[in-house]
């Protein structure tokens, strides 16, 4: 399952990277970069042989893990997408943590009402969030909590806990029983997660809005409901489960959302991960880093995805995995 | 004779005015999808008045967009004069925003018309013909599908290099597999239909079988997809302009405002992203509401 | 007349539509009594499952009960807190649905949808998460107790199977042993047999006779088929456009139809003992409940009409002793 997909995702990072530029050798130089290296990277990625060729080469690189030099950074991209990799993961982790159960709760809520003041105030809230560009509401976060009332941080992650053993502040922090790490790193992610978040909280309402409406209108609804079970045992417990269902697929498709928006979010809060890490590459057009992040980013997606498959054949006993 | 025809006429049609009419009601029913509908109209006539509403306008220096400098002016908060405020050059904040409402909509709707339009020829050949080439197309439209959108067209506009133009480019490719893979799936469900199976019986040309009675009926679908993408495309490019990857700095671009105002906002100088980043999330918005609510109508199932 | 269980008088229940008001039922008035299975049977659209929908209390937004009294034990349902009807819902009334194969929750087993009904009715819980685990298996013995009641085949693996692995009439019984669990005085039973096979018909309404015999409920069979109104039922009574036209016993309703449209209902069964030149029908269609005819509303289809019908909607009257009739043919004497 995981692998044809990981080799499609390499057939358009491949693209992209060794067809679409004029000279892909200067490319993965850099702009500045001497005309010895251009011809050392032209020789090394036998940049001059046909194609199939160069996409042999490209595959075992990435195996082998030579994924580029990063000339931005002074060193190889795998090694700078080691170190930024846990700040965005633990980003996009309460950014879900947040989007995911108060999505769901509003879906709930504007299905059951529907057409009530609840729903037209969720749905607004909800068209609000998928059209909101994401730079724009971060700003607009610093300047109402850091600028003008001082509440939160407006950059970086905080204290760097005692010990790092993964890479996450706040659970390095409760390892190492460090509490002035872990309440600084908790004030500095609430800004940046908030704003990350919107986005697929909008989605997730929207998904779980309308699949809502689409099961309270079938019989087993009835069904319940003739039995004599209150209303909130009929809707969390017999029309939620269901209608979690194709909102599942949507969480999925959502991460994409989340991980795209991670890219702005971290370069509005200075938040030092794999997004920020792109901005600056795009900036000082480090070509090799930008492909690095593709990559890697369309391979956690895909993993999301495998994550979300698995999931759906706990929630539906009609689905059996393998099948 | 005549009155007979128009009886004819009124009967024939009888059951399309009252859908018709019903869909009026719905519309006017459904306040958000209303207010979508004002907006966009709004946003419209902005566009093509621009040149009428804004206080300053843009020269063309070798078909580079140009804004005259006034470093007299530079840093003005809101006023009579400058609605918006002005920037470190001293440029009209709204002027500029005026005119990015023309660079908005033309790359929202010429991504769009390339992407549909690759789309609905792909999809509809495609899902009509089956057989290998819709199965290594299919496979195709996955591999952009494993993608998140926005990465996917920073690293095309960032092979291409930066600039708008290669902007839109990222987005076709970006955007042109959801409309194949749309068009395909209603291509599908529509050849079950026996109509259809009629007409081939009888001897009709695929072509014409696909462009008579296919595309027509994937259409609504379509057409409401197109709406909210109208709104996605637009909020992705100003994404890739905030990262530097679009229109060049100090032209009338939504995206470049907002990250070029970024750094002053902190300052306390709120006003050079917050209004270019308003006039995003108004856009977007208009053709959300307006997509949203016609999905609701056109979807036969939530009609009543 | 003690021994009538409900009693449905002059029940309106209105649809406030975009078109208009839909008078779905307008003026129903019968009663069911203890231990009997009472048919209510018309055309699609007649008003019969919003009349059941009525009874136990699930008629939703745009429809309204407009006016009439449901009268059970003695209380006036319509009278009750929204919490006492749930209380009555599954425990004294219960129902069940045409469609066997979407009335069960598919991600849930039939012994957790049973046990769930009893945890609720039997012990107050209503969150089957939160109940002790020796009560769960208590009840679950219940369940399969009620399987076996209704013969399903297997009922100690039936009991954690989910209902997609089951047939379409074993999902039925399922449903009807659900229902029946908490030993309700009345079950409503919607077209419970009009998505099945008609070998599979035959079994689950010899259930349903069954179920009556062993536990002495009441049943209220809504159908469009009168060969099972034939078959099962002790009443019947025929619905037309939101109206009943005529209540008899089902054994002198066949027998001695009165009312026009029961007697064109009866006409256009198929038989294979009378040979006959062609199948009789009703002529015209069921009329819009929106605008319905002035007067009878079975007056535009009808083979006797008289300039009254036109002008008088007639009353129910009992030509025979518990036979009733809403014709003008018979309101004169």
């Amino acid at each position: 399952m995981l692998i044809p997909v990981v080799i499609g995702v390499t057939l358009i990072t491949f693209t992209i990277a060794y067809v679409i530029p004029a000279d892909p050798a200067r490319a993965w130089a850099g702009q500045k970069a001497p005309p010895e290296v251009v011809e050392q990277i032209r020789e090394k990625y036998h940049l001059n042989d046909p194609l199939y060729v160069q996409y042999y080469y490209y595959i075992s690189g990435l195996v082998r893990g030579d994924w580029g030099y990063s000339h931005s950074e002074h060193r190889p991209v795998l090694d700078c997408l080691m170190d930024y990799f846990p700040a965005t993961f633990e980003l996009t982790i309460w950014a879900m943590a947040i989007a995911i159960p108060v999505g769901i709760y509003l879906g709930v809520v504007s299905a059951v009402k529907r057409n009530k003041i609840p729903d037209h105030l969720s749905r607004i809230f909800a068209l609000s969030g998928v059209s909101m560009p994401i730079f724009w509401l971060g700003l607009l976060l610093i300047l109402i909590f850091y600028t003008y009332l001082g509440w939160f941080p407006a950059s970086g992650r905080g204290i760097t806990p005692s010990h790092t053993y993964t890479g996450l502040y706040i659970l390095d922090s409760i390892l190492s029983l460090d509490f002035q790490s872990l309440a600084s790193d908790i004030w500095h992610i609430i800004l940046p997660a908030v704003t990350l978040s919107y986005a697929t909280l909008a989605v997730m309402t929207r998904m779980t809005r309308s699949s809502m409406l689409e099961v309270l209108r079938l019989d087993y609804i009835k069904t319940a409901r003739a039995k004599g079970l209150p209303d909130k045992i009929v809707i969390y417990r017999h029309a939620l489960r269901n209608a979690l269902i194709p909102t599942l697929t949507v969480a999925g498709l959502a991460f994409a959302g989340l991980l795209g928006g991670a890219v702005l979010t971290e370069t509005i809060f200075s938040w030092p991960g794999m997004g920020r890490y792109a901005y600056h590459a795009i900036s000082t057009l480090d070509f090799p880093a930008i492909m690095g992040v593709t990559f890697l980013m369309a391979v956690i997606f895909v993993i999301a995805n495998l994550i979300v498959d698995i999931m759906y054949a706990y929630l539906d006993p009609r689905i059996k995995l393998g099948e | 004779m005549e009155e007979t025809a128009s009886q004819n006429f009124g009967s024939k049609y009888e059951s399309q005015i009252k859908e018709f009419k019903y869909t009026l009601h719905l519309i006017r029913k459904s306040p958000l999808t209303l207010a979508g509908l004002i907006l966009l109209i709004f946003i419209f006539l902005v566009a093509i008045f621009a040149p009428y509403l804004a206080i300053e306008h843009p020269i063309y220096i070798g078909g580079q967009q140009t804004w005259l400098s006034d470093f007299n002016q530079t840093f003005q908060p809101p006023s009579w004069k400058h609605p918006f405020g002005t920037d470190d050059m001293g440029h009209d904040i709204y002027s500029m925003v005026i005119y990015g409402t023309r660079e908005a909509l033309y790359v929202g709707f010429i991504v769009v018309l390339v992407a549909m339009l690759i789309g609905v020829l792909l999809g509809a050949y495609s899902g009509y013909i089956g057989g290998w080439f819709d199965e290594v197309l299919m496979r195709i439209c996955d591999m952009f599908f494993a993608f998140p959108g926005l990465i996917l067209a920073m690293a095309i506009t960032a092979a291409l290099g930066p600039g708008l133009l290669h902007v839109m480019y990222a987005l076709m490719i970006v955007w042109w597999p959801a409309y194949t893979r749309i068009v395909r799936g209603q291509v599908l469900s529509v050849k079950q239909n026996q109509y259809i199976e009629a007409a081939r019986a009888v001897g009709v040309s695929r072509f014409k079988i696909i462009w008579k009675h296919v595309i027509p009926n994937s259409l609504p679908p379509i057409l409401v997809q197109a709406t909210m993408d109208l709104g996605n495309v637009i909020l992705t490019a100003a994404g890739l302009a905030f990262l530097g990857l679009g229109a060049a700095a100090y032209t009338a671009d939504w995206g470049i405002m907002v990250s070029q105002g970024r750094s002053w906002m902190i300052a306390g100088k709120w006003w050079w992203s917050t209004f270019p980043g308003l006039a995003i999330f108004v856009t977007v918005l208009a053709f959300n509401l307006f997509g949203d609510g016609l999905r609701d109508i056109l979807d036969p199932r939530l009609r009543r | 007349m003690s021994d009538v269980l409900l009693k449905v008088e002059d029940l309106h229940t209105y649809f406030y539509t975009y078109e208009g008001v839909v008078k779905a039922v307008d003026g129903v008035s019968f009663d069911i009594r203890k231990g009997e299975i009472f048919g209510l049977v018309g055309e699609t659209g007649c008003g019969k499952s919003v009349t059941a929908l009525s009874i136990i209390g699930l008629i939703d937004e745009p429809g309204r009960i407009v006016s009439g009294k449901i009268i059970y034990k003695g209380k006036n349902l319509l009278e009750l807190s929204e919490e006492e009807r749930r209380k009555i819902r599954g425990k004294e009334i219960s129902m069940i649905f045409q469609e066997p194969m979407t009335a069960l929750n598919p991600v849930y087993t039939i012994g957790d949808q049973i046990v769930e009904l009893l945890l609720l009715h039997e012990e107050g819980i209503a969150n089957i998460k939160r109940a002790p685990k020796e009560l769960k298996e208590e009840k679950k013995k219940k369940a399969i107790e009620m399987l076996k009641l209704v013969r399903m085949p297997d009922p100690e693996r039936t009991i954690d199977s989910y209902p997609h692995e089951l047939s379409g009439g074993m999902r039925q019984r399922a449903m009807i042993s659900m229902m029946l669990a908490t030993k309700p005085s009345l079950l409503i039973a919607d077209e419970p047999t009009t998505a099945l096979d008609v070998t599979v018909q035959a079994q689950i309404l010899n259930i349903l006779l069954d179920m009556k015999e062993k536990l002495g409920i009441s049943i209220l069979l809504i159908t469009h088929d009168l060969s099972v109104i034939a078959e099962v039922t002790d009443r019947v009574g025929v619905m037309y456009a939101g109206n009943i036209v005529e209540i008899a016993d089902t054994y002198a309703l066949f027998d001695n139809p009165r009312h026009p449209y029961t007697v064109g209902l009866l006409q256009a069964i198929p038989s294979v003992t009378e040979k006959k030149e062609e199948l009789k029908y009703i002529r015209g269609s069921v009329p819009n409940l929106i605008y319905p005819p002035s007067g009878c509303r079975f007056h535009p289809r009808c083979d006797y009409m008289m300039p009254i019908c036109k002008k008088e909607k007639p009353k129910l009257v009992e030509i025979e002793p518990g036979h009733y009739v809403a014709c003008h043919l018979f309101g004169g004497e």
